[in-house]
């Protein structure tokens, strides 16, 4: 159990490291690079932790279980989890718009909810995003994928033949 | 050393298991059926850990006691559980409803000189987004649709759930 607790605990140091440098932080937009900078950094702390302290930890106590790895994968799987609820922050998604719609008006109608969707105009912010990313390129007028853009659209074309969906949205 | 590979390997196998049945039901699900039968695939081979772990455990595979044995299985059932929700968090969920994801294809679908906004906006726009999402929130339940008005239907839906989650992040931040 020392292990889970280890790693719980630098996953919490992790996330509020993240917390207090996105204040600081003067860059505006995500800063997701940094946590997974800083999880990486933690991820060493344990890996050196554990090795060291392998013979004070390991026994067969309810506190030294042996789930040394365990613990380490448990920490890796989290830095997504915290990604995904650290991009809701800064995000709406087009569902979350529609939800809270319905719950602040009550009783919705298929207009309401479209003009809020529009009015959050979805489209051309992550249009946007995407040229900034450099994703995408505006030349003349037209949309075209870049050398980046084009690599994402294959990954989409083999993820839809394995999923066997349609193509989303 | 034992026991911590082996939790490992059942919360693999488990997240396998999941995987499996996913791509081999997904195929034919409707966009309405999608979150209900996320929830419920996920709610079932969350039972898989345990399955596999009291096999393992009548096979007396490790020396180990068992105290040992029960936290295995609760930790091999929490790494299938991120290893799901990684998946649909960010996996499956982006191809299947990010604005960005959906652009690219259809960006990709034009020809090689590219493509205009008019022409874009035909394929995708915001009546897209709403249909498409209504569909699927109507059918998971967290809409109710009645004489061509909608409403809240569960008050504690996943949505929520993460919302408020990302509200107590964005607090801090910001505080």
């Amino acid at each position: 159990m020392l292990y889970i607790i280890i790693a719980g605990l630098l996953f919490i140091t992790s996330v509020t490291t993240h917390i207090l440098f996105c204040r600081k932080a003067t860059r505006p937009g995500l800063q997701a690079k940094a946590f997974i900078f800083i999880a990486l950094i933690a991820l060493a702390v344990y890996a050196l932790e554990t090795t060291m302290m392998a013979s004070v930890l390991d026994g067969r106590s309810l506190w030294s279980l042996p789930f040394k790895f365990t613990a380490g994968f448990i920490f890796v799987l989290l830095v997504p989890v915290y990604l995904s609820f650290y991009v809701l922050t800064q995000l709406t998604s087009p569902s979350q718009k529609i939800l809270s719609t319905v719950a602040f008006l009550g009783s919705a109608s298929y207009a309401d909810i479209a003009a809020s969707v529009k009015e959050e105009d979805f489209i051309m912010t992550r249009l946007n995003d995407l040229c900034a990313s450099g994703c995408v390129q505006l030349i003349k007028g037209q949309y075209s994928l870049s050398a980046s853009g084009r690599k994402i659209a294959w990954i989409l074309r083999m993820m839809q033949i394995v999923l066997g969906r349609d193509i989303g949205g | 050393m034992g026991m911590d590979i082996l939790t490992l390997g059942v919360g693999l196998i488990s997240f396998i298991g999941f995987l499996l049945v996913h791509l081999i039901t997904f195929r034919w699900l409707r966009p309405e059926q999608l979150l209900r039968s996320l929830v419920m695939i996920m709610i079932a081979v969350a039972g898989l850990p345990l399955i596999l772990m009291g096999a393992l455990f009548m096979c007396r595979c490790a020396d180990a006691s068992l105290t040992t044995w029960v936290c295995s299985t609760v930790l091999a059932i929490l790494i299938e559980g991120l290893m799901c929700l990684v998946y649909v968090l960010c996996i499956f969920g982006p191809y299947e409803t990010s604005v960005r994801m959906r652009l690219i294809r259809e960006i990709a679908r034009g020809s090689s000189a590219g493509i205009s906004m008019e022409e874009l906006l035909a394929r995708y726009n915001h009546e897209t987004i709403v249909n498409v999402r209504l569909r699927r929130l109507v059918g998971s339940g967290d809409i109710i649709e009645k004489d061509g008005f909608y409403h809240s239907g569960h008050k504690k839906n996943f949505f929520f759930i993460f919302m408020a989650i990302a509200q107590v992040i964005k607090k801090w931040i910001d505080r």
